[in-house]
């Protein structure tokens, strides 16, 4: 009986510490990703990118990462790892738009969100008035 | 010293203190305020970039000059060519290259015209340049006026349009939430075959972008959303009929070509 009872309790504690875990992962309700501030390309976005702009984007992303915590040990291995795996890519993307609800980081994720899109103005239209708002912005 | 006169005293001393209290905190706070005021100016000249309200396009367009309108033979860069260049940004050339406001000459792959920020082929009337600060690439702009309007191609075809756009570029003056920059292929704003241009449609004035009208109100379809796929199915129908037509014409070409040569 008290072996039963033993198990049950221990079940329920796993139980409870999975769930925990699976909460943790998923995006909280008024989370939505294609929303924006966009603080980071989606993985279907950045695999559109020209070949300068992925290099560009991935050499800038990961030292604005890295000034947010938890995300000290995005490197260039992982990062070229989640270039090639969605998953992965979405794991980080996750962890830095959580990060992001803090207040106090809300700098360090402008910087971020500045890396992608000086990635996406770089193959952008460069008529002259684009070009004087470039200049103008700098 | 009587209690009355004591009393007096320290009221006083407690209204100077406080006083210097709001004093310092003012000062303080001076800088912050400063600081705030700057953000508010910032944001709000971002906004007053676009003067039409949330759902209402604040439009503009845009074209990518082709060689062959300006210099005869198209080989190599004119005079005209390149001075288009500079104020476009870039030129297709042939052989599926384009020709930059810097002089370089960059592959463009298999694309008819340019390619944007997003990294794909720009299509002339259906893509569109936003502020990535408030779109995706890929995001869809639906504007139900824009459905079933006809539309003469560069290549000569008709577009139907579908009433959707694809968010495929970025500018550095497209700024805001509601600000687009429509691309038109090589038709520049001046010519009159240009939908999108002076002498387009009337009632839409895509090149004013200070035209606020609501046959430019559109809404956003982001790229994850459930409904996504069936509108960028139905875009690419249209630019599949277009490529198909493109395709029996080079065919029809081809066979008139060797007729003539067994004649």
């Amino acid at each position: 009986m008290f072996r039963t009872a033993f198990f049950l309790l221990v079940c329920a504690v796993s139980l409870q510490a999975t769930a925990a875990e699976i909460d943790s992962e998923a995006l909280p309700p008024e989370m939505d990703m294609s929303e924006p501030p966009f603080w980071m390309s989606s993985y279907d976005e950045y695999k559109d990118f020209q070949p300068s702009q992925k290099e560009y984007y991935i050499a800038n992303l990961i030292p604005a990462l890295n000034k947010i915590s938890g995300l000290e040990s995005v490197s260039n291995e992982s990062m070229e790892e989640a270039s090639e795996w969605y998953r992965k890519w979405d794991g980080i993307r996750l962890k830095l738009y959580k990060a992001c609800q803090k207040e106090e980081l809300s700098e360090k994720c402008d910087e971020v969100a500045e890396v992608r899109v000086k990635a996406l103005n770089l193959s952008g239209n460069k008529k002259e008035e684009n070009r004087k708002a470039d200049k103008e912005s700098e | 010293m009587n209690l009355e006169a004591y009393k007096t005293q320290n009221k006083s001393v407690y209204k100077l203190t406080a006083c210097t209290l709001i004093m310092v905190a003012a000062i303080l706070a001076s800088p912050l305020a400063e600081a705030k005021k700057k953000k508010t100016a910032k944001s709000k000249a971002r906004v007053s970039a676009s003067r039409c309200e949330k759902h209402v396009a604040s439009s503009s367009t845009y074209f990518v000059p082709h060689i062959k309108d300006y210099c005869s033979p198209a080989l190599s860069p004119c005079k005209a060519f390149k001075k288009e260049v500079r104020m476009q940004g870039s030129g297709t050339m042939l052989d599926n290259k384009v020709y930059t406001y810097q002089g370089k000459i960059r592959d463009i792959g298999e694309c008819d015209t340019a390619i944007g920020a997003a990294g794909v082929c720009l299509t002339p009337f259906i893509s569109v340049a936003a502020d990535p600060k408030y779109y995706n690439m890929g995001d869809i702009i639906d504007m139900p006026s824009m459905k079933g309007r006809k539309i003469k191609l560069p290549s000569g075809k008709t577009l139907t349009h579908p009433g959707y756009f694809i968010v495929q570029d970025t500018g550095g003056a497209i700024k805001g939430p509601n600000r687009f920059d429509f691309f038109t292929g090589s038709y520049g704003a001046g010519d009159p075959k240009n939908a999108f241009g002076y002498d387009g449609f009337a009632d839409l004035a895509m090149t004013d972008k200070n035209k606020c009208i609501n046959k430019k109100q559109f809404r956003v379809v982001r790229r994850n959303k459930p409904s996504y796929d069936g509108i960028l199915a139905q875009i690419d129908s249209v630019k599949m009929g277009l490529s198909a037509e493109r395709m029996f014409a080079s065919i029809e070409g081809r066979r008139s070509s060797s007729m003539n040569g067994m004649q």
